[in-house]
C-alpha cells in the first residue's frame, strides 16, 4: 500500500476513526496503530511480515542489553570497563550487522552474483547460479536507519533504551512512514508515543492541508511531469530536439522534488491526523544558495542521519578521519549514492550522483575558505557576497549543478546518461508529446506547483500566504472545495508511482 | 487562542461543510454536460439474478447489457410470466465469463432454503452473448482487470490480497468500488480521464462534444474496423476455447437449454477482411455449439441491425438500438426465449 493508491483512501478515514474512538490511553493508541501498520505492511506482501517484526524485535533486544551493560566513563581503563565496553561494542556490531547486511543482501546481492559467477567459469568451475531474485522488503533502507540511529544513539548513551516493545515496534513500523520515511529519530518519536494522544483539531486542520497539498504535489504534478515529459525523453535519450533535453532536466528535478516532497508531506501530514508529529523532510531546497545549505533542505532526515552518524564521528572522533572534512564530504555522499542505488537500478548512476556531490561540497568547502581569507584581508568581499548579483549566481549556480547531476541519477545507465547529455548539442528532431491546449495546461500547471509551493516561502510571498491561511472559514473551504475540483479531475488515472519507493 | 478566533473544531467542520458543498455543486453543474453514465454490470446482474428465479439466465460481455431490454421486452410479451437475469461484463473474454459462472452464478443458482431445497427451479435456458474478441488472448500487459473490478465481492479481494498482498491486478476492485461509492457524481466517474474538461470546454464555446464529433467517431470506427480485420490471426486461443467448453458443458450438465448468440457487428465494420473474421469466428462458434448440443444463433451480421442502431463507441447499439435488438430479436431468432426449453434441446 501507499499513500497515493486507492486502497489508501478506504484505510486511512476507517483507521482514523477508530483510533479516535478508542479510550485516550497510550498502549491502546500504540496497539492499535501497530495493528493498523502490519496490515498496511502485510498489504505489501503478507508473507514478510514476520520480517518487519523480527527486525525490529531485535534492535528492542539490542537496546536492552546496552542498557543492562552501563557505559564505562572515558578515562575508566579498569579490565571491567573495557570488559562493558567490548560486549557494547558486540551488541552494537549485531545490530549493525543485522541491519546493514541485511539491507545489503537484499538491495546489492543481486549486482555481485552475476559477476561472481563469470569469476568462477574464468576458473573453470561451472557455477549453477541462476538469476538471483531477491524480494526488496517494503522500505527497508528507511526503517534500518531508524532502526541503527536508535541502537547508536542508545549506544553512546544519548537515549535511554526503550523498554516498552510496543512502543518500540510502532517506532519502527508506523505505517505513515514505513514506506519512505521520514527517518525519526528516537529522541523525537519515542517519547511522543509514551503519552496518550488528545483529539486536536488545529492538528487535524493542519494534517489534511498536508494530505492535500502532499497529494497535489505527488499524484498530479510529480506524475503528470513524469508522463508528459521525463519519461519520454529519458526512454530514450538523444531523439528528442536539444530543447526538450533541456526542459526534461529541469522537468526531471522538479518532478523528483514533487513526488518524494509530496509523499513526505503527505505522511507528515497522515501521522500528524493522529497526533505524531514527524521530522520535516523537505524545505524549499530549490531556494538554496550553496550546496551545504541545499542538503540541509533536501531530504532532510537521511542527511541529518549520515552526518550526524557517519560524518561526525569519522570527522571529529579520535581516528585517522580526524579533521579530513573533505574527504568525510566524500564519503557520506558516495554512501549516500549506495543507499539510493536500488535492486533493480543501475548502482554506477546513483554513486556518481553521490561522487559529484561529494566533490562539489569539498570544491564548495575549499571555496568557502578562500572566500573566508579575502573576507578577512578586505570587508568589501564581504558586501559583494551580499550583493543581490552575487546571491543570485550563487544560486543559479547551486541549482544547475544539482539539477545537471539528476540526469546520471535518473538514466537507466551511464550510457543513456551520457546520451542524454549529447542530446543537448545532438540533431534529434523528436518532440515532447504534448497534444492540444489540455494537455499543455495540465504540463503547465504540474510544473508551476513545486515553483510556487516554493516561492510561497519567499518573504515577499509569505504574507501574501499568511492572509490566504487566515481567510474566513467558509471562503477557505470554498478553496479547499475547488481543490478537491480540480484534483478530482486532473490527477492522471492510474498514477501510482512513486520514485522514491524503490530506495 | 485568543478570544476572536473561531475554535478549531468548528472552523474545520465549516471548510469541510463549505468544500463539500463546492464539490456538490460543481458536480451538478458539470452532470448535464458529462452526465455519469449506469450501465447494468455484474453487480446489477447478480443483484437481478439473486432476487428473482429467472427462466433464462444471460451472461456475457458489455453486449449482454442489451438483455437487460430483452428482459423488458419479454417480460412485456408474457404480461410478467417470464423473467430474465441478465450478467454483463464490460470487457469481456470467456475466462472471465467462466470465472463468473462457476464462483458467482452457480452458488446463487444453487442456493437452498433452510429445508434444503434449492431456491430456484424455473431456469430453462442459459444465452451465452459473445463475439470474436471474446476467444482473443490477453494482450502483453493486459491480466485482465475487469475480473478483479467487475467479477470480485470483498472475500475474493480480500482472499487474494491475502496470498498475494495488494498488486497492481487485484487494485481494480478497489479502484470499482470507489467509482461505484461516487457513482453519481461526474467528477469521480471521470476521474483522470480528462474528458469532463474538453466537454465543458466544448459546451462553454456551443460546440458538439468532442468523443461525439464526426471525425472521433470516424477515428473510432477506423480502428475498431482494423481491429476486426486483423483478429482474425488470434481467434480461438486454447485458454478461451477451454474456458467456452467448461461453461457450455456445466450449463448442459444442469439441463438447460444453452444458446450462443454471436453480438451484432457495425455493418461499417463489416469490410471483406472484417466479415472474414466474422466468419471464421462463426466457424469456432458452430463447432464448439455442435460439441455440446448448444443453439446457435449468430447475428454478427443481422441486417435488422444497422449503422445508426449503434452508439458513437461503434461497438454497442444505443438505448434505442436495444429495444430494437429486443423486439425484432424476440419476434424472430430469439423466440424461443418465450417459451420452456424444448425437450430434444435439454436432452
Amino acid at each position: 500500500m501507499s499513500l497515493v493508491e486507492v486502497e489508501f483512501a478506504f484505510f486511512l478515514p476507517l483507521v482514523l476513526i477508530l483510533h479516535w474512538l478508542l479510550p485516550r490511553r497510550a498502549w491502546l493508541q500504540n496497539g492499535f496503530l501497530l495493528l493498523a501498520s502490519a496490515l498496511f505492511y502485510a498489504s505489501w506482501h503478507p508473507r514478510l511480515l514476520w520480517l518487519l517484526f523480527v527486525t525490529a524485535l531485535l534492535d528492542w533486544w539490542v537496546g536492552l542489553r546496552l542498557a543492562a551493560t552501563p557505559r564505562p566513563a572515558a578515562e575508566d581503563t579498569t579490565p571491567q570497563a573495557r570488559a562493558a565496553r567490548r560486549v557494547r561494542l558486540a551488541w552494537l556490531l549485531v545490530s549493525l550487522g543485522a541491519g546493514i547486511g541485511g539491507l545489503a543482501f537484499c538491495k546489492y546481492a543481486g549486482f555481485f552474483v552475476e559477476p561472481f559467477a563469470d569469476l568462477l567459469r574464468t576458473l573453470g568451475f561451472v557455477p549453477s547460479t541462476g538469476p538471483l531474485h531477491v524480494i526488496l522488503p517494503l522500505g527497508i533502507s528507511f526503517q534500518m536507519l531508524q532502526r541503527l540511529g536508535y541502537t547508536v544513539d542508545v549506544y553512546y548513551g544519548r537515549e535511554p533504551a526503550c523498554r516498552d516493545p510496543l512502543r518500540f515496534a510502532l517506532f519502527v513500523a508506523f505505517f505513515p512512514q514505513l514506506t519512505a520515511g521520514p527517518i525519526s529519530r528516537a529522541a523525537q518519536l519515542l517519547p511522543q508515543l509514551a503519552q496518550a494522544r488528545r483529539l486536536d483539531f488545529a492538528a487535524i486542520r493542519t494534517g489534511a492541508g498536508e494530505l492535500l497539498l502532499g497529494f497535489a504535489l505527488k499524484a498530479f504534478a510529480a506524475d503528470t511531469i513524469g508522463r508528459m515529459v521525463v519519461d519520454p525523453v529519458f526512454a530514450a535519450p538523444g531523439t528528442f530536439a536539444p530543447a526538450d533535453h533541456v526542459l526534461a532536466m529541469f522537468a526531471n528535478a522538479l518532478q523528483i522534488y514533487a513526488d518524494f516532497a509530496g509523499y513526505s508531506l503527505m505522511a507528515i501530514g497522515a501521522g500528524r491526523l493522529f497526533g505524531i508529529q514527524l521530522p520535516e523532510n523537505f524545505s524549499v531546497p530549490f531556494l538554496s544558495r550553496n550546496l551545504p545549505e541545499f542538503w540541509r533542505r533536501w531530504h532532510i532526515t537521511l542527511n541529518r542521519w549520515l552526518f550526524d552518524f557517519i560524518f561526525t564521528p569519522l570527522t571529529a572522533g579520535h581516528g585517522l578521519m580526524r579533521g579530513r572534512i573533505r574527504t568525510g564530504f566524500l564519503l557520506v555522499f558516495v554512501l549516500s549514492g549506495v543507499w539510493h542505488a536500488s535492486a533493480s537500478g543501475a548502482m554506477t548512476g546513483y554513486v556518481l550522483w553521490g561522487f559529484l556531490h561529494g566533490v562539489g561540497m569539498t570544491v564548495q568547502a575549499t571555496f568557502d575558505e578562500q572566500y573566508r581569507g579575502l573576507c578577512r584581508r578586505d570587508r568589501v568581499w564581504v558586501q559583494r557576497r551580499k550583493s543581490r548579483g552575487y546571491q543570485v549566481a550563487a544560486w543559479a549556480l547551486t541549482q544547475l549543478f544539482f539539477v545537471s547531476t539528476l540526469i546520471p541519477f535518473r538514466a537507466a545507465s551511464l550510457g543513456d546518461a551520457a546520451a542524454f547529455l549529447g542530446g543537448f548539442v545532438g540533431t534529434g528532431a523528436q518532440r515532447v508529446p504534448v497534444h492540444g491546449l489540455t494537455q499543455a495546461t495540465f504540463l503547465g500547471l504540474a510544473l508551476a506547483l513545486p515553483i510556487v509551493h516554493h516561492l510561497v516561502a519567499l518573504d515577499a510571498c509569505r504574507g501574501l500566504w499568511t492572509r490566504i491561511t487566515q481567510l474566513p472559514a467558509p471562503v477557505r473551504g470554498v478553496l479547499v472545495g475547488l481543490a478537491l475540483v480540480a484534483l478530482t479531475v486532473v490527477v492522471p488515472v492510474g498514477a501510482s508511482t512513486f520514485l522514491y519507493r524503490q530506495f | 487562542m485568543s478570544p476572536s478566533e473561531p475554535r478549531p473544531g468548528r472552523d474545520l467542520a465549516v471548510v469541510v461543510l463549505v468544500a463539500a458543498l463546492v464539490f456538490w455543486g460543481v458536480d451538478l453543474a458539470v452532470r448535464p454536460v458529462a452526465p455519469p453514465q449506469h450501465l447494468p454490470e455484474v453487480q446489477e446482474g447478480m443483484a437481478d439474478l439473486q432476487a428473482s428465479d429467472p427462466h433464462v439466465l444471460v451472461l456475457g460481455s458489455s453486449y449482454g447489457r442489451a438483455f437487460w431490454a430483452v428482459k423488458d421486452e419479454l417480460a412485456r410479451l408474457t404480461g410478467g410470466e417470464r423473467h430474465l437475469a441478465a450478467v454483463a461484463v464490460e470487457h469481456g473474454k470467456l475466462s472471465v465469463y467462466e470465472w463468473i459462472l462457476q464462483n458467482r452464478i452457480l452458488p446463487v443458482l444453487d442456493a437452498t432454503d433452510a429445508s434444503g431445497r434449492r431456491q430456484r427451479t424455473r431456469l430453462q435456458h442459459f444465452v451465452l452473448v459473445t463475439e470474436w474478441w471474446d476467444s482473443l488472448p490477453y494482450g502483453e500487459g493486459d491480466p485482465g482487470a475487469n475480473l478483479p473490478a467487475l467479477g470480485w465481492t470483498l472475500d475474493h479481494f480480500l482472499a487474494d490480497v491475502a496470498r498475494v498482498g495488494i498488486n497492481q491486478f487485484n487494485r481494480n476492485y478497489l479502484q470499482k468500488r470507489w467509482r461505484r461509492l461516487f457513482h453519481d457524481f461526474a467528477l469521480v466517474q471521470d476521474r483522470g480521464f480528462h474528458t469532463l474538461i474538453d466537454s465543458v470546454r466544448a459546451a462553454l464555446v456551443g460546440r458538439i462534444r468532442p468523443e461525439l464529433r464526426p471525425e472521433a467517431v470516424a477515428a473510432r470506427l477506423e480502428a475498431s474496423t482494423q481491429l476486426l480485420e486483423e483478429s482474425i490471426r488470434g481467434l480461438g486461443h486454447a485458454e478461451q476455447m477451454r474456458a467456452w467448453r467448461s461453461i457450455l458443458s456445466t450449463m448442459r450438465a444442469r439441463g438447460v437449454e444453452v444458446t450462443i448468440v454471436l453480438y451484432p457487428t457495425m455493418p461499417a465494420k463489416r469490410t471483406q477482411a472484417g466479415v472474414a473474421t466474422l466468419e471464421r469466428f462463426h466457424a469456432l462458434a458452430a463447432g464448439v455449439a455442435a460439441e455440446h448440443g448448444a443453439r446457435l444463433v449468430d447475428l454478427s451480421q443481422w441486417a435488422p441491425i444497422l449503422d445508426t442502431d449503434f452508439g458513437a463507441d461503434c461497438d454497442h447499439l444505443t438505448a434505442e438500438g436495444d429495444a430494437k435488438f429486443a423486439r425484432l430479436g424476440l419476434a424472430g431468432p430469439l423466440a424461443f426465449l418465450r417459451n420452456g426449453a424444448s425437450s430434444e434441446r435439454v436432452r
